[in-house]
Order: C-alpha cells, then structure tokens, then sequence
C-alpha cells in the first residue's frame, strides 16, 4: 500500500503542474488585461484615463513582465500559500478570499457526508426490496430530487421560511459574526445554518447516488455467487455486506473524485441565492472582471479538490477490492 | 531451498520515485517560509517518500529463501515463517493508469502467522513460486482464502482450492 500511496501522490505533482499551465493559460486567453477592462469601465462612465497612472498600474501590478514569468511567481507564490495580488479589491487575494475557501470545504464536506448517510441506507434498501412501496416512494423522491434544480429548492426554502417561519435562511452565519474573528460561538452559529445548503445542494447528488447504488447492487444480487452464499446457508445481512454490497460500492467511491469539484462548483448559484460567503459568487465576480489571480486562485482549489478527490477514491478502492482486473490486461 | 530477491532493475523505479518525492517534499519545506499548513502537507510528503525509500534500501539487501518447512527473510534482519504457522494469506492487486495499456499495476503477497508478517511484491524474482508455496500451505493448514485473493491466484494460475504443480523458474 506504500508503494501504491507513493506512486499515486507522484502522479498528483505533474497533473497539478499541468493544470495550474492550462488554468493560468485559458485565464489570459480573453482579449487584453484587467487594466483594460478598468480602462474601459472608466471611458464608459466619461472619466479621464491617464496613460501614466495605467502604465506605471500595469507595472506594479507586474503585468508588463513575459507570461512565463507571471506564470512562475504565481505558482512559486501559491507553493507558499500566497494566492496571488486581486487588482479588483486591491488586496492580496488571501485577505480578499478570507474565510471563504474553508467555508465552501466545509460545505462541501458536509453536503458529501450528508449524501452518503441518506443515499446509502436508501439504496441498499432500494435494492433488497425491488418494487416494494418503500422502493417505490424513494423512487418518486429521488426523481423529484434529480429533477428540481437546486436553486429553485433554495428559493423555495427561503420563501417558506420567510412566510410561515418569519425568518431568513441565507448565509452561513448570523450577521454579528460576519467578518469577526473566529470563535466557538461563531463556529456554532456555522453550524446552525449549515444544514439549509447542505440540504439544498446535496438533494440532487443524493438522488443520483441512491439510484447508481440500487441499480449496482441489483445487478450483484443477481449473480451466482449470490446464490451460491445462500445456497451454503449464509445469513443473509452477512452475505449482502460481505459479497455483493462491497462489489456495488466501486462505482460509489469512485465518484468521490468528481463529487467534490461538482459540488463547490455546482453550488455558485446556490450560494448567490443564499448569499453564502462562499468561493462560488466570488469565482463568477473575478472572471467576469479579469481578476486573473483571484479567479486562477479559486480554480486551482477545484482542481486540488478534484485531484484530492481521485487520490483518496483510489486509495479505498485499492483497499475495498484489489484485485486484478484481467479485462483490463495487467502483467503481473 | 531457493532464494529469491529483488532485482536492482525492478528497484530502479522505486529508488528513483522516492529520490523525487523526497526532493519535492524537503524541497519545498526548506526552501519556502514554514507555515503550519505547508509544513504538515510537505512533511507528510517527505515523511511517506522517506519510508519509501528506506523500505526500497531494505528490500535491496533482503534475500527470501523459500524451503518445503518455511519462508526466510534475511537483510538488515532476519525473520522466518513456518509453513505450519501460516495464519492468513492476502494477495493484493494494485492497479495503474497504464494497466488499461497492458502494462503496470503490482500485486503484493502478505503472509501472517505465528506473530510475524511478511510482505513481498511481484518485483521480487519467483514472485509466482512464493505464491505457489503459499497457497499450497494454507491449503495445508486449511484456511479460508479471502476472494479477492483467491481471484488474484487465479490470474496467476494458481488454484487456490486444488493442487497444481510448482511454477517453473
């Protein structure tokens, strides 16, 4: 498993190199800089436009020096934790982004646990009683779950809670901890508003897992050595957890790698809607104005979550079935 | 008796993974402002590629003597396990990218008993006899081989449930 575990985080170092290329790549494709936008804006609104001031900007802001060379201090800088200067918020982006990368790790850590917890259970049971009334209703809900949008969930939840609650649901915190340094009554008041976006976000996600996991153990349950372990007189719950439950969960791990990605960046809209402090409305803002570093900033994240995500599936399917797949032509 | 060991060629790899990961990790560490953050991710770089490379040394020198009564580990120590103490078998598969090529992915062999364990991967030569000799004592000792394990055998061409003679050399 060493070996293993060393091979595969040696693979994550060129894929992340590779990535923080193509993103630092396609983040200066668009058409001039962010000074330029700046430019523009400041023409539309009938504003003078020094070209002193611009270049002297454009020196500071290090955007007269070659691309390759931009490329080398923001890598060399995110190696060291720091992210990059946002020319829109005139801050280092590590102050302008603050809280908000760990907030959107934890709701997305959440939304994947809470899909888990519901998913699994429901599956299996999903599963073992076929075209039961059970099977059937977290059928409908699952198909109502896939089918609504999350946004429109959340505008629903907000519209209910106002109406009959008389309360709102947005944000991640009550307003006196916003922007305050971080303490357990904050941490708790995180933690009380949680559960409206991890519900929100995680409903979809859910829904498409309970299906994944009820399809793939009904096609383990069919097999013959299903049969055969009930044939030898096995108790059934200990043949389903040892045999057939293990051989559907691979598809299940194997997700994690994309989960994680999908769920931060799938939830931009959700968090504008709930107005989470969260990357997602901060990553629209930024590309939209070519921040370039605050923008490349937040995509790098996805992508660390993304490869983070593929090396842990990895890891515990390595642990949940290692064996050798003879479709897939190994040597040894 | 035969005696097996692990070729420096199927090493080279190894040695030249931990040698980079060990760069990256001590690299980043001493060449950048330690924060806890930093130091936790590349220390835990430097520390797995550390292990690695002391596991790779010592997998180097060890020489595996294979006899009809135990198996024998000799190198910076020396460990043996008698056939009549084998416990429990484990044969795993680790796939790569590359296996989709027909190239890649080791399998590795733990055997466990009488308080020891020993682990050999399918670099180390007559990876397949050492198999072999295995299943054939936990046939022996009448133990359960786990499926996936026994699946493993197969693929090897070894039946974990019958007899079947040594594999050439």
């Amino acid at each position: 498993m060493l070996a293993y575990t060393a091979r595969r985080i040696l693979i994550m170092v060129p894929t992340l190199l590779a990535i923080s290329l193509i993103i630092f790549v396609i983040i200066q494709m668009p058409p001039g800089d962010y000074l330029e936008t700046y430019i523009t804006e400041l023409q539309s609104q009938g504003e003078a436009v020094d070209p002193e001031k611009i270049e002297a900007l454009r020196r500071q802001y290090g955007l007269d020096r070659p691309l390759y060379e931009q490329y080398f201090l923001w890598v060399l800088g995110l190696l060291q934790g720091e992210m990059g200067y946002s020319f829109e918020h005139q801050l280092p982006v590590n102050d302008v982004v603050g809280d908000r990368l760990w907030l959107s790790f934890l709701v997305a850590v959440s939304t994947i646990l809470f899909t888990y917890a519901v998913s699994f259970p429901i599956g299996i049971y999903s599963a073992i009683r076929q075209y039961s009334f059970g099977d059937y209703a977290f059928s409908l809900l699952g198909f109502l779950g896939l089918a609504t949008p999350n946004f429109l969930l959340a505008l629903v939840l907000l519209y209910l809670a106002n109406v009959y609650f008389g309360t709102s649901i947005g944000g991640l915190m009550d307003e006196a901890f916003i922007d305050q340094p971080w303490s357990w009554a904050k941490f708790l008041s995180v933690l009380e508003h949680l559960w409206v976006p991890v519900v929100v976000i995680g409903t979809s996600g859910t829904a498409g897992m309970i299906r994944r996991l009820r399809a793939n153990l009904l096609d383990e349950l069919q097999r013959q050595y299903v049969m055969t372990g009930r044939a030898k007189g096995l108790p059934p719950g200990r043949l389903l957890l040892k045999y057939p439950l293990r051989m559907a969960l691979n598809p299940f791990i194997a997700d994690i790698g994309s989960l994680l990605p999908q769920v931060v960046s799938g939830a931009a809209i959700v968090s504008i809607v709930l107005n989470l402090p969260t990357t997602g409305p901060m990553l629209i803002e930024a590309l939209r104005s070519q921040d370039m570093y605050l923008a490349g900033s937040f995509l790098m994240f996805l992508a660390l979550l993304t490869v983070i995500g593929v090396f842990l599936s990895d890891l515990l399917l390595a642990v949940l079935d290692p064996r050798i797949r003879l479709e897939g032509g190994a040597t040894k | 008796m035969r005696v097996f060991r692990y070729p420096g060629r199927t090493l080279a790899g190894d040695y030249i993974r931990s040698v980079a990961g060990m760069s990256l990790g001590f690299g980043v560490l001493l060449s950048v402002p330690p924060t806890p953050a930093i130091i936790m991710v590349f220390g835990g770089v430097a520390g797995v590629f550390s292990l690695f490379g002391l596991r790779t040394v010592q997998r180097h020198v060890t020489k595996v003597a294979v006899t009809d009564a135990e198996i024998c580990n000799v190198g910076f120590r020396t460990s043996a396990l008698c056939w009549g103490d084998l416990g429990q078998i484990k044969l795993r598969y680790y796939g790569t990218k590359r296996q989709e090529r027909g190239e890649g992915g080791f399998m590795q062999l733990t055997l466990k008993g009488g308080g020891r364990s020993m682990t050999y991967d399918s670099g180390i030569e007559g990876f397949k006899y050492i198999a072999w000799r295995a299943a054939k004592a936990a046939r022996d000792n009448d133990l359960s081989v786990d499926p996936a394990s026994a699946g493993n055998l197969l693929a090897l061409g070894l039946d974990a449930d019958g007899e079947a003679p040594p594999p050439k050399i």
